[in-house]
Formats: structure tokens, C-alpha cells, sequence
């Protein structure tokens, strides 16, 4: 692929999604070139489109047909062990099939009724850092609080809990840090993935031998049909797979985002303390201004000019979603975190075919985490000297947050 | 004036029924679909409102304004 479509500006070339600069702003290249360019080519990560406005990546997260899903990720890699991931990594027409049979299980009225053991979760997980006076958030909370909440879901119980986070970080071991030279890192997550679809083979293999099994998901997608056949076990193996990927990490990095900026922002903590009904638009707004998900990548299926960019079947373009939740000409005063903000059409979630499929859970588990933080813990500030770092790749986040917690009444 | 939703466009974001409950309902699996056709006068910026938050574009209001 020759650098066609230049951009002129320093460094547009050698843009890469493990490249991170700032907390709040990891890819500043990304708004550099957005004025005077809507599209450039990177020479990194195997070499990639990228679009720089949130038109442009709006029109290409709905356009599935010029922008496959069947890559998702840069560099792009094969699926390891499991194979493509159900939904994400298919096209349609068999995608809209797959998200039909999965769409009833996290619609707003099935995600509702967890509401209760979910508060409950985010209850237990917080009493032990606010009776020590503080601790790690991250490890304390943001972690294991949507990995319990999401464990029951697959018939998994709490005691489970710690090893499924410990193989989780292995898998996401390139996600993060990128691909390693020595391959080290590809063996440990493909070790990893082995273990985690042993577990789910597991919990499959008991499913076939019960009576009267619970009403889960696990059941429900059992029973499901594909047109007119039954779901495969191996279809089943990678939808699982996919919640896994797709259910943890983005709540925990949402979660010690948003908590790093209420800590340091004493204003918008009190907006949430004094009004808790401010709390869901204030996960949207987070969530337009973090952009856990910076980005997603698609293989491009055509020759295409898009975006000013003369595209060619088989290239890869990344989509960052960071960059259109921060685009000027769709956000009055992009960089300002206003709570209240409206309209906030922000593409934390994605758009198109490919919307998250979670998403209902998703506000349900960061809704009820701010209002039980804001209720039991509502004082409480960053360990002093502290300096965050927001690690790399597609989903992003603050690994580490050692808080303070100070008594209710000093807020 | 008359709300509408095109179901082609909508993928079930579900910002307008969980913003404007009065004009918008979910159907079980998390599209939308239009609770109240006619907005009242009263309602008719929050529809507005609902045409511009929704992602997708998938929310259409047309027609006269009642006199």
C-alpha cells in the first residue's frame, strides 16, 4: 500500500494505538489532524487507514458492507483458539441471525432484573476498602465487581471469581501491550484461552446432563436456533468467548477512569452526591470523554474512496471512536466534562450493526457502582503523589488507582 | 407533528426510551419504538431533543406544528 491520500502533518504516518501520551487525551495526533485531514495512512501495526471525524466513522461503523467486522483488531491477527468471536467478527446476513438469538438476553428488561444482585456485589466489594480507610481501586472494585456480576449470568459462581480475572489479564496480555518478538506473550494468552474454553466445555458438559437447568443465559442459548438448526457447541464456545472479551475489561478501565476524574474534580463528585439522578448522563458523559473503546478496526472489502482515502479491498481502517466523541464539530466544547450535556450522541458504545451487544448491561453496572461509591464512600481522594498512565491498545483504561478514603461527613 | 422511528436505522442504543420514557418504549429485544405518535406541545422538545441524541439518526419528527 503506497502512503496515498498524504497527510501532511508530522507524525500522521507513524500513528499506532499503543502509542499512548495522556490520560485524558492519548492520541492528541488524532485532533492535530482532524482540521486538515479527515483520513491518513499509518505505516504502523501492519499499515492502516485511519479517519479522523466523527461523520466519517459513523458512516463507516453502519456501512458493514464496505467495512467487514471479520478483523476488529490492529495489527490484525487470526482468532486464536476459539476461532472469529460470535457476533463481532461476523458479517451479515449471519450476524444479524447471531444478534437476534442474543438481543433478548441483554435487552433493558432482562438486564433490569440483575439490578438488585449487581448492587449488592458493588455493596460487598466496597466495605472492606472503606473499613481499611482506602486501598487499590482497581483491584479492590473496578475488576472484580463486573466479573461477579457477570459470573452468575454463566452459571459461574463467586468462586470462580479470581481465577477467571487471572486468566482474563493473560488474554488480554497483546491486547494491551502488543504483539512481543520473542512470541511470549501470544503463548501465554493462547495457554490462557485454552484453559477458559476447558472451563466453558465444562459448564456445557454439565448444562447436557441436568434435568431442570437454571434459567440463564448458557440455557437460552442451548435451546436457541440458528434459522432452523440448533446453535453448535462451537458457535456457543465463541459467543462465551465474546463476553468474556467484551463484558470485564471495558467496565473495569471505564470504572478507574471515571474515578480517577471524579477524585480530581471535586465539583462534578458533588453533582453526583447531591443528585444522584444526574448519575446516568454522567456515564455517558465518561464514557464520550474517556472512550474506554478507543477504537475499533475493520477490513476494508472494496476499492473504495472514503474519507478522502483512496481504500483498497483487503486494507485495514481504524475507526477511533476517541476521536468522534471528541470532534468539535459534533460536541460543543469537546473537552469540557458537562454531565448534562445534550444531545450527547457520543460512540462509546459504537453504532451500526455492531452496537454493543452489552450495552444495557453496561449502564446498569456503571450506573449502580457511582450511586453505591457516592453513597458509602462519597469523600475520598488519589493516594498523594500519584500519577495515573493509561495503557494501550483498542480498550484502554487506568490499571492502577491507590485511593484515600476519608469519613462521609468530610466531603 | 408526527414521531417516527425507522426500524432499519435503529439498533437498540435505547438512549431515547431511557431519556423520554413518555414517548418511547423498548421492545424485548432493545429496539425502539414510538410510544406517543402525536407529541404534545409540552413534549415537543423532548422529542426534538430525542432526534438529536439518537446515534443512528433513526428518529424522525415531521409534519406541522400543532396551531
Amino acid at each position: 500500500m503506497s502512503a496515498a491520500g498524504a497527510c501532511p502533518i508530522e507524525g500522521a504516518g507513524r500513528f499506532s494505538t499503543f502509542d499512548v501520551l495522556g490520560v485524558e487525551e492519548p492520541f492528541p495526533i488524532l485532533r492535530e489532524l482532524a482540521p486538515h485531514c479527515s483520513s491518513a495512512w499509518s505505516e504502523a501495526m501492519g499499515g492502516f487507514w485511519y479517519l479522523t471525524r466523527y461523520e466519517d466513522i459513523l458512516e463507516a461503523l453502519r456501512r458493514p458492507d464496505v467495512f467487514s467486522s471479520e478483523a476488529t483488531f490492529l495489527p490484525r491477527t487470526k482468532h486464536p483458539v476459539f476461532g472469529p468471536e460470535i457476533p463481532i467478527h461476523i458479517d451479515r446476513p449471519a450476524h444479524t441471525e447471531y444478534r437476534r438469538i442474543i438481543a433478548p438476553h441483554f435487552a433493558p428488561q432482562a438486564v433490569a432484573a440483575m439490578e438488585a444482585p449487581i448492587r449488592a456485589n458493588a455493596r460487598e466489594l466496597l466495605a472492606p476498602m472503606i473499613a481499611a480507610g482506602g486501598g487499590e481501586f482497581v483491584a479492590a472494585f473496578a475488576e472484580p465487581f463486573p466479573a461477579a456480576s457477570f459470573l452468575p449470568l454463566l452459571g459461574l459462581d463467586r468462586a470462580d471469581l479470581d481465577e477467571l480475572i487471572t486468566l482474563l489479564d493473560e488474554i488480554l496480555l497483546t491486547a494491551q501491550l502488543g504483539p512481543s518478538e520473542d512470541d511470549s506473550r501470544e503463548r501465554r494468552r493462547d495457554t490462557a484461552m485454552r484453559s477458559l474454553r476447558d472451563r466453558i466445555n465444562a459448564i456445557l458438559d454439565a448444562r447436557d446432563l441436568m434435568s431442570d437447568p437454571p434459567e440463564d443465559i448458557v440455557t437460552g442459548l442451548l435451546r436457541s436456533r440458528f434459522a432452523d438448526r440448533p446453535l453448535s457447541r462451537d458457535e456457543i464456545l465463541r459467543m462465551i468467548r465474546l463476553f468474556f472479551a467484551a463484558g470485564l475489561d471495558t467496565i473495569k478501565h471505564t470504572l478507574s477512569m471515571s474515578m480517577w476524574f471524579l477524585a480530581t474534580h471535586p465539583d462534578h463528585r458533588r453533582q453526583l452526591i447531591e443528585d444522584p439522578s444526574s448519575i446516568p448522563g454522567a456515564t455517558e458523559e465518561l464514557l464520550r470523554y474517556f472512550s474506554t473503546v478507543t477504537s475499533y478496526a475493520r477490513l476494508v472489502t472494496r476499492d473504495i474512496e472514503f474519507a478522502g482515502a483512496p481504500m483498497k479491498a483487503g486494507d485495514m481502517v481504524l475507526l477511533p471512536i476517541i476521536a468522534a466523541n471528541r470532534d468539535a464539530g459534533r460536541f460543543a466544547e469537546p473537552d469540557v466534562v458537562d454531565f448534562a450535556r445534550m444531545p450527547n450522541p457520543q460512540l462509546g458504545y459504537g453504532a451500526g450493526p455492531h452496537r454493543c451487544a452489552g450495552s444495557h448491561l453496561a449502564r446498569l453496572e456503571l450506573r449502580v457502582a457511582l450511586e453505591e461509591i457516592h453513597r458509602l464512600m462519597p469523600s475520598y481522594a488519589m493516594a498523594s503523589g500519584f500519577e495515573p498512565v493509561r495503557t494501550g491498545g483498542q480498550v484502554s483504561g487506568i490499571p492502577e488507582l491507590p485511593i484515600v478514603i476519608g469519613s462521609p461527613s468530610a466531603v | 407533528m408526527t414521531l417516527q422511528i425507522d426500524p432499519d436505522s435503529c439498533v437498540g442504543h435505547g438512549r431515547c426510551y431511557a431519556l423520554f420514557p413518555e414517548l418511547f418504549a423498548a421492545e424485548p429485544d432493545g429496539t425502539a419504538t414510538v410510544s406517543c405518535v402525536q407529541p404534545t406541545a409540552e413534549q415537543l422538545g423532548d422529542a426534538r431533543m430525542a432526534v438529536e441524541n439518537c446515534p443512528e439518526g433513526a428518529i424522525e419528527l415531521t409534519g406541522e406544528a400543532a396551531a
